[in-house]
């Protein structure tokens, strides 16, 4: 339901024209798509790499932060993309909880623990914004709207372009603190090797908790950015993190660049399904997405770019 | 009414009491009173509780809708049930266990929907119903294929995905689903039948599951979901396994679905479809108990009591209070309910939840004993009852008894061929074209330095990792395409270089999952484990061949590391194999222990013609056992022949034993002669030590202890003092509580008692990060430590994290580098890309970064050739005499350790038992037998 709007909502029907004649807005919508998904990606694959947890409510932290944005924008008529700072500093703190209460329990427990403890934070949060909000469909006004003239049959999304704009600084931001600070050093260190990282002295908990507060922040950043264009809903999450999985089994666990290469190709991928297969090509995009993510996870189990987590090895539950 | 029911049950109370009386005196008599009166009443009330559910819809007051409402819970059970069959016994855990169920209601609405789509015929509903449950069997079948080569999370998420997807599939092809209008079913009222038949679908699956499990299939399963590679090395078809338990499972939930959608008379993706189902599904089966047969029974209920009964009034918070109650039974309540029974009214059994399966073989056995008779008919074994003859005289060929066939045809032929295998990961090429033969009966050893790609030839040839090219024969036919299980079948089973045994099965169990499972048709799958009389004769030989009789009904986790290795020996001789592959069998076990693998390996050679091909560290066992060496260094082979032959070849020498040639042929063949001279080096040793006098104790240990699990203390009661630029060695028995020592030190593990000072400041407790910053401990750990995709620089920096003053950093660098040149060569090599040796330069460099007091190494030779092995312990002593540091570790290699050692502590069992001056204890008679290997 709500993965269908969210690329319905995005993609232009240009249905008049010849098949290479459709192909550079095809790939103007994909590269637009690609951004808003590395947007959405980076949280969750930078947790997965440094900590080995797969955020299953991942799709759920960009609903909330996607709510906060709308709730400025309703009560105060707030920019969204302005409040990208509070959102992001609100699910900063939002994450450190988490973390503390629920996933440094089960960190060092199997993948299968952690699912399922994620999950159930999912269901929470889904159900809770259902008795708060109710399940209509919300999207929040911004003044960076409208398109932009290429040609005749070629258009930017203005939105999308700004979007993407946040993506990739947001990309750049992550990248720096990763590769050019002692606390990345640490962060980096502790994806690697976490035995190793506490006896050169790192404290590993304190890293976990740095990377996970600051994941959720960006994620709930994602959700305020890419909330003009997505109708907000409490059920809108699953499908985003079926997304965020897919792409970061494709690129690498914590593959920054590879984040950024996955997202590209799983928006190029979408627009040309929407673009081409005429009426339902939109509806297919959440089973190309699913394709996609099984053959890369059957394929290529490591990932294409490697990531910050040479290997995920991980435990089966006994 | 009511009163009636409670009436009626009071008295099958009473009648089931007498009925579990006479039926299972032997079980009950061992079990507590209080234990008896609570089986009774549960047996009681769940009778009382099913003929309450069968009367139900015959009382007046009974309405519809009630009745609606118990076969919508019947339904969730039978979904529980059905997800716990993959998700539970075969342990993957699925995500989108409700697509099945959609597929189950689309299928019989296409099928009987009067509406106007592509497909316009009207079916009966049986046979609509019965299509629904083989279309979701079959496409379970089909996508299970393919998912379920995925594990453990990967597997759950793509099921989720293929939940979405395939929603969104009914939604497109509206020709055939209606799309999101959905399709209407004619109208149908009798909620009694569905009532019945979903109560006996239920009551089916119940009693289906607790047969499935008592079976080989359902031991097969349980060994997937233990360790599937190990399953798979077992002769297990564990694909088809898994895919036919998730395709019955899909089938059985289709069937569900079928039932529901002619009840509910109208199917849209919407309804059809929803994740709750499978929330609900896999709830159940946690709260109840995953992995049990009843678990997702009263899970299911459990959940509906909360719903329904509990929460009525909290309208959506329910669904919320959902996901409370999942976060809290995974991290309170692992074991669900069943778990809390088990501990207390079922305590008479084994107490892990995970395992009732295994109560059901437990109970086979005691069955077992009614079947004497039988088993005295057949030919006893000549040496069956004579365990010290075997002992004696290991060598003496046996007359094996053996059903298998190609144990007749033996010959001197080529067993095992692999010709040109490459295997490549990345950039690196691990296997580069190497050719092997093992003929029947033969001996040979693979061995060469570190990393020279033994265990991955291994890996190829038994196809637990495919090779890039190359071919594989096993007697003259092709194996290359093969998967591990049909390898195993063909005669060639291995052991693993990390013991690879069913923890959470007793010894019996693991081996009656080893068995032949070539010799099984279908039909055999499903009769218990022990039905085959003379693999059971085997099994008991096997156990007293290898010393593991008493260890029979026991955990395998309970084992020692030596035994665990015999086990899996053991295991890998239950399928008559022609060939075994050993990996390693001698790491990480004890020197006396040794002997006994190396005798048992020698009469399995000798009596049964059982070729082996070991990979092995241990020269004198490859010595002592091999006809043939073969030897590889980077991925090639160098050079084949007797082992003499290779000992003494240039090239060898140079690849496997470096420069240090001289010391370490000495260490090959260990007489008389050069023992004095070690112990004559080791006086020099002393004596330049004790000329720098003065030794203040630095680290001072006073009867410590610490465990892994409260009120079991592995270490009890150590002493131990380190004195300043002196190098201690710990040395002893594998799980002589050696290891745990060193966690303790450095925080791994909790200190129960005792203290202990460093520089008269008590460290007990500290945290692992803060034994570095606050005591000045630096630690090299057993396992690999490096930061393997950060450079040897990054690396080096990584020592001194938590120092921010950016010059001081860098002097450090250079000093390390000063120390270990070959490092400074590498300054921007990734540290995953160099060799274990160069690791472990790195590691012990690293470790220097903080200008430490003392260095504590646990086993510094762990997993490296012998050539490095003795470069690591010159290095260590190199850095003492130059530096003055003080080093304490933990070795296995006592030889060696000691040798460079002015001191040495024996730890066996968690006490010291000898500490002397390192060279005392080298010269001492009874360590060198126990643990110097050099006894006998």
């Amino acid at each position: 339901m709500a993965s269908t709007t969210l690329t319905a909502s995005v993609l232009l029907a240009v249905s008049t024209l010849s098949i290479w004649e459709r192909l550079p807005q095809a790939i103007i919508n994909g590269v637009a798509l690609g951004g808003m998904y590395t947007m959405l990606v980076l949280g969750f694959s930078v947790i997965w790499g440094v900590m080995g947890v797969i955020n299953f409510a991942h799709g759920e932290f960009v609903m909330l932060g996607a709510y906060l944005a709308w709730i400025a924008n309703n009560l105060w008529g707030v920019e969204p993309f302005m409040s990208v700072p509070v959102v992001f500093l609100l699910m900063l703190l939002l994450g450190a909880v988490t973390q503390r209460m629920l996933v440094s329990r089960v960190i060092n427990r199997p993948h299968l623990v952690s699912l399922l403890v994620m999950f159930g934070v999912a269901i929470i949060l889904q159900n809770f914004m259902k008795i708060v909000f109710n399940s209509d469909f919300r999207r929040t006004s911004t003044a960076l709207q409208g398109t932009w003239r290429v040609s005749d049959s070629v258009t930017i999304p203005v939105t999308k372009f700004w979007i993407l704009i946040a993506a990739l600084g947001t990309l750049a931001g992550l990248l720096g603190f990763l590769y050019r600070t002692r606390l990345g050093q640490g962060i980096r260190a502790a994806a690697q090797n976490r035995e190793a990282s506490s006896i050169v002295g790192i404290d590993v908990k304190r890293v976990y908790l740095v990377t996970f507060a600051l994941c959720i922040g960006i994620t709930g950043a994602a959700g305020a950015v890419i909330s003009p264009v997505v109708g907000i809903q409490p059920f809108q999450g699953p499908p985003l993190t079926l997304k965020a999985f897919a792409i970061t089994a494709m690129a690498g666990l914590g593959s920054i660049w590879g984040a950024l290469g996955g997202a590209m190709m799983l928006g190029l991928i979408e627009s040309g399904l929407a673009t081409y297969v005429e009426g339902i090509g939109s509806n297919l995009a959440v089973v190309a997405s699913f394709v996609i993510l099984v053959a890369a996870l059957v394929l290529r189990p490591q990932g294409i770019y490697g990531g910050l987590r040479q290997n995920d090895t991980y435990q089966k539950d006994t | 009414m009511k009163a009636v029911s409670r009436l009626k049950s009071t008295a099958i109370l009473k009648r089931t009491g007498t009925i579990l009386r006479l039926e299972n005196m032997s079980t009950i008599l061992r079990l507590k009173s209080t234990q008896v009166v609570a089986r009774i009443f549960l047996a009681g009330v769940s009778i009382a509780g099913l003929l309450y559910l069968l009367v139900l819809p015959l009382m007046d007051s009974t309405s519809n809708s009630t009745l609606l409402t118990f076969t919508l819970l019947f339904t969730s059970v039978g979904l529980a049930i059905n997800w716990n069959l993959t998700g539970g016994f075969t342990g993957y855990v699925d995500f989108g266990h409700a697509v099945w169920f959609g597929i189950g209601a689309y299928v019989t609405a296409i099928m009987m929907s009067t509406q106007n789509i592509a497909l316009s015929f009207r079916w009966h509903p049986v046979p609509a119903i019965l299509l629904s449950m083989v279309m979701s069997g079959m496409l379970a079948a089909l996508i299970g294929r393919i998912t379920m080569r995925l594990h453990g999370a990967y597997f759950s998420i793509a099921m989720l995905g293929t939940f979405v997807a395939v929603r969104e599939i009914v939604r497109v092809a509206s020709q055939f689903t209606g799309g999101g209008v959905g399709l209407t079913l004619p109208p149908y009222q009798n909620r009694a039948l569905f009532y019945y038949l979903e109560l006996g679908l239920v009551l089916t699956l119940i009693m289906f599951t607790r047969w499935l499990l008592s079976t080989r299939f359902g031991v097969a399963m349980l060994a997937i979901r233990e360790d599937e590679i190990g399953a798979a090395t077992r002769g297990i078809s564990t694909t088809r396994i898994k895919v036919a338990v998730f395709s019955f499972a899909g089938a059985s939930t289709g069937l569900f679905g079928g039932l529901w959608a002619y009840q509910n008379t109208f199917v849209d993706p919407d309804v059809a479809f929803v994740e709750l189902r499978t929330v609900d599904a896999i709830l159940g089966a946690l709260l109840g108990g995953l992995g049990t047969v009843v678990g997702p029974v009263i899970g299911s209920l459990g959940l509906y009591w909360l719903r329904e009964v509990l929460w009525v009034n909290l309208l959506d918070y329910h669904l919320l209070a959902q996901g409370v109650i999942l976060i809290l039974v995974v991290l309170f309540l692992p074991t669900g309910i069943v778990g809390i029974f088990k501990g207390g009214i079922f305590k008479g059994n084994r107490t892990h939840a995970a395992r009732i399966n295994s109560i059901r073989i437990t109970d086979l056995l005691m069955r077992r004993s009614s079947n004497k008779t039988r088993r005295h008919t057949r030919q006893p074994h000549p040496h069956a009852h004579n365990d010290t003859h075997q002992n004696s005289h290991p060598h003496q060929p046996h007359p094996h008894q053996n059903s298998h066939t190609h144990h007749n045809t033996r010959d001197c032929h080529t067993v095992l061929e692999g010709s040109g295998i490459v295997k490549r990961f990345g950039g690196l090429t691990a296997v580069d074209n190497v050719d092997i033969k093992v003929a029947a009966g033969e001996t040979v050893g693979l061995i060469g330095p570190n990393g020279s790609g033994k265990t991955t030839l291994f890996n190829c040839l038994v196809k637990t990792s495919t090779p890039d090219s190359g071919t594989i024969t096993v007697n003259g036919s092709d194996i290359t395409r093969m998967k591990p299980h049909q390898v195993a079948r063909i005669g060639v089973s291995r052991t693993f270089q990390v013991v690879r045994v069913y923890n959470h099965l007793t010894v019996l169990e693991n081996m009656q999952l080893s068995t032949q499972w070539a010799n099984y048709r279908l039909h055999d799958l499903f009769r218990q484990p022990d039905s085959d009389i003379s693999m059971e004769h085997k099994l008991d030989e096997l156990l007293r061949f290898l010393l593991l009789t008493e260890t029979r009904d026991k955990l395998a986790a309970t084992l020692s590391g030596g035994q665990r290795r015999l086990l899996e020996i053991a295991m890998a001789l239950m399928s008559d194999p022609m060939l075994v592959l050993l990996d390693e069998s001698t790491a990480g076990v004890n020197p006396s222990l040794i002997e006994d693998i190396k005798k048992r390996l020698v009469t399995i050679n000798s009596r049964d013609n059982v070729a082996l091909l070991l990979v092995e560290h241990n020269e004198r066992f490859i010595a002592d056992l091999c006809e043939r060496v073969v030897v590889l260094d980077s991925g090639l082979k160098l050079t084949e022949g007797t082992p003499d032959q290779v000992m003494r070849s240039p090239e060898v020498i140079e690849a496997y034993y470096g420069t240090n040639i001289t010391t370490q042929t000495r260490d090959i063949n260990v007489t008389a002669h050069t023992r004095e001279d070690t112990t004559q080096t080791q006086t020099r040793d002393i004596a330049n030590f004790e000329q720098k006098n003065v030794l203040e104790n630095m680290l001072e240990v006073t009867s410590l202890r610490a465990g892994y699990m409260p009120g079991e203390d592995v270490v009890k009661g150590i002493d131990l003092s380190v004195g300043t630029s002196e190098i201690v060695c710990v040395i002893g028995p594998n799980g002589s509580g050696k290891s745990t020592v060193f966690k303790a030190l450095y925080g791994l593990v909790n200190v129960s008692a005792g203290k202990v000072l460093c520089d008269g400041v008590d460290i007990t407790n500290l945290k692992p990060q803060e034994m570095l910053t606050i005591a000045g401990i630096a630690i090299v750990p057993q396992l690999r430590s490096t930061f393997s995709q950060m450079t040897v620089q990054e690396n080096l920096e990584l020592g001194m994290y938590r120092c921010r003053n950016k010059a001081k950093v860098r002097a450090r660098v250079d000093y390390v580098y000063d120390l270990f040149p070959k490092l400074a060569e590498r300054t921007h090599q990734m540290a995953g890309t160099m060799s274990g040796g160069e690791q472990r330069m790195l590691e012990i460099g690293r470790s220097l970064m903080w200008e430490p007091r003392m260095v504590l190494m646990d086993e510094p030779s762990a997993g490296l050739a012998p050539s490095v092995t003795g470069e690591v312990f010159d290095t260590i002593q190199r850095l003492n005499r130059e530096t003055a540091l003080t080093i304490l570790m933990i070795e296995q290699n006592a030889l060696q350790g000691l040798r460079v050692s002015h001191k040495g502590y024996v730890i066996e069992e968690g006490n010291v038992t000898y500490q002397g001056n390192a060279h005392e204890l080298l010269s001492d008679t009874n360590i060198q037998q126990s643990f110097l290997g050099l006894g006998c």
